[in-house]
């Protein structure tokens, strides 16, 4: 008698699932494969990346050497705490040195970006010790170029797996890459206090570009949301998994216009710099749980028709 | 020479005979599946109904899992049957979530279905698998060397499945997707598939 209620019970509530969203309810299958380890590794090789680009940049212009100078030293050292992690995760650490074998991959190419990165980052960091010469510009310039494909790597290493929708958008690099932009201009707000210029100078400019970055991130969140709301029926329930408050609140709200809010306060209201230090924190914060919240939202293609 | 399968869906009783067979002859760890029937609920509500839907890997043409593999360990034989060498496999997972099939299962757990004690059955099927990188449905290739079909094929009660060459047009498969409207899973991906199914 319980049983054939429970079952019946049951019943209802699949076919309301079914009538609400037009799929079944066993169709639909949360990705178990990646989790916060691979979102870790990504925010921090993403964030690297954008550290070492965002302080080579800065130091081309001529500003803010001295946390410049740490940024691109510790850029390369979050980029090699990220391949650690992703190294720790395979399976079969005896194949490592095959790794590289077939470069059509984005894991492999990944890999190569990575190396080629950290090597001319480490060389231009050494070269440029002493001064800026011809021969350091173009180390950094060549380091650069690779910090890029780096960010670039991954977000492509997601959009390419074609079982979930939620990834397989061109719009997933562009997204990575200005939260690894944003997430180093905030490393490099929160580092000025540790300068040896005086730090009010560095960081009103620094604030401005990172409301830049900020701005550009939400019009790409909110592309990526949008479009995925128009996609197909596994989009559009990855979507509502995004609702849930991590990304509401976490990444949006507390990671993006919160932080927005504070630094807008300081570059018009401008006084004390423990508004632009706290929206740095969250920033950082909200960077690396805008990852674990994508791949955690990542629904699988259903096998058959629905 | 290009080795596929169809599946007739009218057919499959949803017995999961072929899931016991390959589990029994590729000796594949708890939770791995080379070949599954899936219990679907399809359709949009009120003409909601059940299909039972064998799932192996597809041996794509254009395969997914080969384009991503970082060491090479995935690849694919002029006879079409695509495979992994497990020395290669560096487990870096990839081809899981690139596979539209999900055909792809991590070995990473080296305990049998009764824990750390394997059974003697266990201890000797699990030599050919090694733990810390990606399985899947490889045709049964063992058993196509010595002339005889993929487990799945042969014990079938319903007759749901049938093997063959799908580059001769005069083959039990060939005629079978002619003739009954056979189609591919997940065509939009481009990755033609070897496996047809037949309507329900």
């Amino acid at each position: 008698m319980v049983f054939s209620f429970i079952k019946s019970a049951e019943r209802i509530l699949r076919c309301t699932i079914c009538q609400n969203r037009g799929v079944s309810i066993m169709a639909i299958e949360r990705q178990n494969t990646f989790g916060g380890l691979i979102a870790i590794d990504l925010f921090l090789g993403g964030a690297g990346a954008g550290i070492f680009l965002t302080s080579f940049v800065l130091s081309l212009l001529n500003q803010f050497e001295s946390i410049t100078r740490i940024g691109v030293m510790v850029g390369p050292i979050w980029v090699l705490a990220g391949s650690m992690i992703l190294f720790f995760d395979l399976g079969n650490k005896n194949a490592l040195f095959r790794i590289l074998s077939n470069p059509s991959s984005w894991v492999a190419r990944g890999t190569y970006f990575i190396i080629l990165f950290v090597f001319f980052a480490f060389l231009y960091f050494l070269v440029s010790l002493s001064k800026t010469t011809m021969l350091s510009t173009v180390l950094g310039g060549i380091a650069g170029i690779f910090s890029f494909l780096t960010m670039l790597y991954t977000g492509m290493l997601f959009s390419t797996m074609k079982r979930v929708p939620l990834w397989n958008t061109p719009i997933l690099p562009l997204l990575f890459i200005f939260s690894s932009l944003y997430a180093a201009a905030a490393f490099l707000i929160l580092i000025v206090p540790f300068s040896t210029a005086p730090p009010l100078v560095e960081i009103h400019l620094l604030v401005m570009i990172e409301i830049v970055f900020i701005l550009v991130q939400l019009l790409v969140l909110g592309i990526f949301l949008w479009t995925g709301s128009y996609g197909n029926t596994t989009i559009a329930e990855s979507i509502r998994l995004l609702k849930e408050p991590l990304f509401t609140i976490g990444v949006i709200s507390l990671g993006l216009f919160i932080p927005l809010a504070l630094l807008i306060y300081y570059k018009f209201m401008g006084s004390g710099i423990f508004f632009p230090i706290m929206a740095a924190l969250l920033l950082i914060i909200g960077s690396l749980f805008l990852r674990y919240c994508i791949i955690r939202a990542g629904i699988r293609l259903p096998l058959y028709p629905v | 020479m290009k080795y596929g399968m169809v599946i007739d869906l009218k057919k499959c009783v949803g017995c999961m005979a072929c899931t016991i067979a390959c589990k029994t002859t590729n000796h594949t760890r708890p939770g791995i599946f080379w070949n599954v029937v899936k219990d679907l609920e399809v359709g949009k509500y009120p003409s909601v109904r059940r299909v039972f839907l064998p799932t192996l890997c597809m041996h794509c043409e254009k395969a997914p899992c080969v384009e991503v593999c970082p060491t090479g360990a995935s690849h694919r034989r002029e006879d079409g049957i695509v495979l992994i060498d497990y020395e290669k496999c560096v487990g870096c997972k990839a081809c899981i979530e690139n596979c539209p099939y999900g055909a792809r299962y991590f070995n990473g757990d080296p305990e049998g279905y009764f824990g750390d004690q394997l059974t003697a059955n266990e201890e000797i099927g699990y030599e050919q698998h090694k733990v810390g990188v990606v399985e899947k449905c490889n045709f049964c290739i063992d058993r196509l060397e010595q002339g005889k079909e993929p487990a799945c094929v042969q014990t079938c009660i319903g007759r749901a499945r049938c093997f063959g060459n799908l580059d001769d047009s005069d083959s039990e498969v060939s005629k079978r997707i002619k003739s009954k409207h056979g189609f591919q899973l997940h065509k939009e991906c481009g990755t033609n598939p070897s496996v047809y199914y037949l309507p329900e």
